[in-house]
């Protein structure tokens, strides 16, 4: 076996002036060496054919007179004429493979983007985020933020950590640059090592020491830009006001937070200007995030292990662990997140999406090509005829093959550069600049590229090639029973592909449609939200609620409320607390997860919730300053069943205590993708967010009148709202966007497989042309024709559906059940997918037919 | 006139001649291997014998298919004129320099 192979590359390599007398050395040696040990000599005789490699004994390297050009002409000429003759069997060829290639190039980006996270670090791969994770009752409670303390300790006592980073994200902060106010949601504190660990690009300002003094902000770009216009920004003064208020000097600028970054910020202040924090440098709350770099040869393992230590040492149950940075967007589980992160069931899908539609265009154009291969077998037979080896045939289809190939590549790379910025908003995200810039799409293109010029040539090439030439020429062609099974099989696939992907796709859009559509449990439609004005004393709160009063004296005014936390939030927008409840009578010593809002009683009112039982809070009665009201999810977790039991009852927390007033139905504060947690809603004078109900008859007059006063009272704050209803809506975005993508998607992968079809069934009928005309001339009734070519399709797209079904049930059930919400699978979209398929291949097989059977058979026949 | 023989080829050639009118690939190998104690490989020998053949040192015919050569002929190489020459102008070269060193040179060793 070796000796054969080696003998065959030596024989290849060899002039073949002296391949016989140095071959018939070495196989005399081989048999004098063969009786001792076989196998070694084998290998000898390997081993002398490469030391025979050498130039003086290589045959003459004649690159130029060995390549018959003239010949290569003639096939280029003969594959540009094929197109042209059969020009819309050659559109169909292209144009499907470029569309599909187009749609797995733009899909193909958006989930190299989805991917991409998090890596403005050459480091990210060893930077993690410490988080907490504590259980309780067997519920496991995931936090993504950590202590502040926790990083000095860390960097005393954990010898692999590199460099370690702290930072708060710090909402609604109200930003005074000369005579402007700005709200601003998205600023971050950041110590000196921020920007070391997060290596963004610094424009102006001392890179080191940005943010090493009090008092100091650095800002983005494009946010500088905003502030002040083409002027330097550097050592301007802005002050700020809310969580954190003062002067605070511009010591840099650096460029945008890329979009594709987990925790997205718009300006840093210094951690040393956040000391003044109620949180600052406490044991008692985990609001931070913590990032650590481990050194690249550290084991985070190790590093976990030690981590635990620290945290009992400080009388903290919870345990830490290390999420690695590049996993936070995707594939995060962890509560308090600083923002929507991915669904790694999107990206999968849309991953099996791309490939599903590139095979389905690559099926088409094989299955077309090979069809159409078989009226080519005379100019095969002819040139048989006049010497063609079955190497040179080969050549020539595979030349042909890479010819449309690399056609439809051009034209696929055209489409998408055209159709990136539509796609771009489409997803949302700038997933894609330029054509010129698909690093880690070429390889994957490539290989399409060329197992698609390789399949559709050798399989003709192969048929063809081994052709009779006396046969075909006498005009006997026989086509192959395995040339029929393959194509039929082909079908098949096609049509499973397509029913999985336009069934999938209705799934996907009832989900969607579900879930944006479902009961929040309360009514947030013409709610609009506020930040309000800051309260420290009595006289700020009797302020702000004659602002209220004020309000409510406005006829589209309906009703105002206070909150901690505006419904529509992300995920993270709430508070909690790990403190062991008590109720009087029912539980002591509830271990586990409070979740806590701060309400006044008209945040009921204005949200529209529905009460259990009990009444809402009133803060005009006194005693209401220490009442609460508990959410039915709260209740189920006393393992209380009746309402009433509750009403009346004290509960403690904290060492203090309160009054459930009432009992209220669960409604959704943020997206209905995660379930309603157990919420104590506790009365409060001050919340720091404002709800507004306005008559939804006259939204715009409302809010007109409401900036009107607004302006009265505080001229120092800006009038900014939001709509409740669009800030749920702005959760689903993601979803619905992937909704549209994969509808989008879905269409064109039909596109490209009925375009297959009907390529394939005008050759079909084309072929069949004279069997119609035998067919009418003997009296066959249309209907009978019909039937007769009918049948075949229908069978093939029964079958596709019987493998098909599973299919989607199982991959799409799967989908649904990633969300705590969802449709039963609905069973109908396998029926309503069929019928719909079905109904398009007959439409194209009956203009098809149609056109055949138009024609008189005398035509057809004359030439018999 | 290209005179110019590098030693392995000038071994090749010598043993060409010594073993005259069956001098082909193998019994070249064997008869190198026996009297100078080293290996040969066929790659090396036949570059050598091709190199040769090309500068005219030698010349070749093709025998008779053979069996135990798995049906192939071999090639039998004998020395030209010009090769003798040029074999004859090296021997004279070296025999030259011998004679050119001085007693005293070999004495000292």
């Amino acid at each position: 076996m070796i000796r054969h192979l080696a003998d065959r590359l030596f024989e290849w390599f060899c002039d073949p002036e002296c391949y016989a007398d140095i071959s018939g050395d070495l196989e005399e040696l081989y048999f004098r060496n063969k009786s001792d040990r076989p196998v070694f000599a084998q290998w000898r005789y390997f081993a002398q054919v490469l030391i025979l490699m050498r130039p003086s004994i290589a045959k003459p390297l004649n690159l130029f007179t060995r390549v018959p050009m003239s010949m290569y002409r003639n096939y280029f000429k003969i594959s540009g004429r094929n197109m042209m003759r059969h020009k819309v069997f050659s559109l169909i060829n292209i144009m499907g493979l470029a569309i599909g290639l187009a749609a797995f190039i733009l899909i193909t980006a958006y989930v190299r983007f989805e991917r991409s996270y998090d890596r403005i670090s050459d480091q990210a791969d060893s930077i993690f985020r410490i988080s907490t994770v504590s259980s309780a009752n067997g519920v496991e409670n995931k936090d993504a933020m950590a202590y502040y303390p926790l990083k000095a300790e860390l960097d005393n006592q954990i010898p692999e950590i590199q460099l370690s980073t702290i930072t708060k994200y710090l909402e609604n902060t109200i930003v005074k640059v000369g005579d402007d106010l700005y709200r601003e949601r998205t600023m971050i504190s950041g110590d000196a090592n921020f920007l070391q660990l997060f290596p963004y690009k610094v424009i102006q300002g001392a890179a080191g020491q940005m943010l090493n003094s009090p008092n100091s902000i650095v800002l983005t770009d494009s946010k500088a830009k905003t502030y002040f216009g083409e002027d330097d920004p550097v050592g301007q003064v802005i002050s700020l006001k809310g969580e954190l208020e003062g002067e605070f000097t511009i010591t840099g600028v650096i460029e945008d937070v890329p979009e594709n970054t987990h925790y997205r910020f718009d300006m840093i202040v210094s951690d040393e200007s956040i000391k003044g924090l109620h949180d600052y440098n406490s044991w008692n709350y985990n609001n931070y995030y913590l990032f650590v770099q481990l050194d690249p040869s550290a084991d985070p393992k190790n590093v976990l292990s030690k981590l635990q230590p620290i945290m009992k040492k400080n009388n903290k149950r919870s345990a830490l662990t290390l999420v690695p940075l590049t996993r936070l967007h995707l594939y995060s589980d962890y509560t308090f997140e600083p923002g929507v992160t991915g669904n790694p069931q999107v990206v999968g899908l849309m991953e099996l999406i791309s490939i599903l539609i590139i095979s389905i265009a690559l099926v088409n154009y094989i299955n077309l090509t090979t069809t159409r291969a078989m009226t080519r077998s005379r100019e095969v037979g002819i040139r048989k005829v006049v010497g063609a080896r079955k190497k040179e045939l080969i050549t020539q289809f595979m030349l042909e093959a890479f010819i449309v190939n690399s056609l439809a590549l051009v034209v696929a790379l055209i489409l998408v550069e055209m159709l990136i910025p539509f796609y771009n908003q489409l997803v949302g995200y700038d997933v894609l600049i330029s054509v010129f810039e698909l690093n880690g799409i070429w390889l994957s293109l490539l290989v399409i590229f060329l197992t698609g010029s390789i399949l559709s040539g050798v399989y003709p090439s192969l048929v063809l090639s081994g052709f009779e030439p006396v046969k075909v020429l006498k005009g006997k062609l026989t086509t192959s029973r395995t040339g029929i099974v393959t194509r039929k099989t082909l079908v098949v696939f096609q049509f499973v592909i397509s029913l999985l992907i336009v069934g999938g796709a209705l799934v996907i859009y009832e989900q969607i449609r579900f879930i944006s559509s479902m009961d929040l449990g309360m009514d947030p439609n013409a709610v609009v939200t506020l930040t309000a004005p800051g309260i420290e004393n009595e006289e700020e709160y009797n302020y702000l609620h004659s602002m209220k009063n004020e309000f409510l004296n406005g006829t589209s005014v309906e009703h105002v409320g206070f909150t901690s936390n505006s419904p529509g939030g992300l995920r993270s927008d709430i508070n909690s607390t790990r403190a062991k409840v008590n109720v009087e009578g029912i539980i002591e010593d509830l271990d586990g997860i409070s979740y806590i809002q701060f309400v006044d009683g008209g945040f009921f009112d204005v949200m529209r919730t529905r009460l259990l039982a009990g009444r809402n809070i009133d803060l005009t009665i006194a005693s209401d300053s220490s009442a609460l009201i508990m959410n039915r999810a709260y209740m189920n977790r006393l393992g209380v069943s009746s309402p009433e039991r509750l009403i009346g009852k004290s509960i403690s927390l904290w060492g203090q205590t309160w009054e459930i007033a009432g009992i209220v139905e669960d409604f959704n504060r943020t997206s209905v993708k995660s379930a309603v947690e157990p919420t104590l809603y506790i009365a409060s004078y001050a919340p720091s967010q404002m709800v507004v109900r306005l008559n939804s008859a006259d939204i715009t007059a409302g809010l007109d009148y409401m900036e009107e006063v607004w302006k009265k009272f505080y001229p120092e704050h800006p009038f900014a709202y939001q709509f409740v209803d669009s800030r749920y809506e702005a959760l689903y975005d993601e979803d619905r966007r992937f909704a549209r993508v994969s509808i989008i998607f879905s269409g064109l992968t039909i596109f490209i497989a009925m375009l297959g079809l009907y390529g394939l069934i005008s050759f079909m009928t084309t072929l069949r042309t004279r069997e119609v005309g035998i067919r009418k001339v003997l009296g066959a009734s249309l209907a009978g024709i019909y039937q007769l070519f009918a049948k075949e399709f229908v069978v093939i797209i029964i079958i596709a559906a019987v493998i098909c079904s599973p299919l989607i049930y199982y991959l799409f059930n799967n989908w649904l059940s990633g969300y705590a919400s969802h449709i039963a699978f609905p069973f109908w979209v396998i029926p309503v997918s069929f019928i719909a398929l079905l109904g398009l291949s007959m439409l194209i097989i009956s203009t098809q037919l149609m056109k055949v059977m138009s024609i008189d058979p005398a035509d057809t026949l004359k030439y018999e | 006139m290209n005179y110019s023989l590098g030693e392995f080829e000038e071994i090749v050639l010598l043993t060409v001649g010594v073993l005259y009118n069956e001098a082909y690939g193998v019994a070249i190998k064997d008869e190198i291997e026996s009297r100078l104690k080293r290996n040969v490989s066929v790659g090396a020998l036949h570059s050598a014998l091709r190199r040769m053949e090309k500068k005219g040192f030698l010349e070749s015919r093709t025998g008779e298919p053979d069996k135990e050569r798995g049906g192939k002929p071999k090639r039998f190489y004998t020395i030209t004129a010009f090769g003798k020459e040029v074999l004859e102008a090296n021997k004279d070269i070296r025999m030259e320099l011998w004679n050119s060193i001085p007693e005293m040179a070999l004495k000292k060793v």
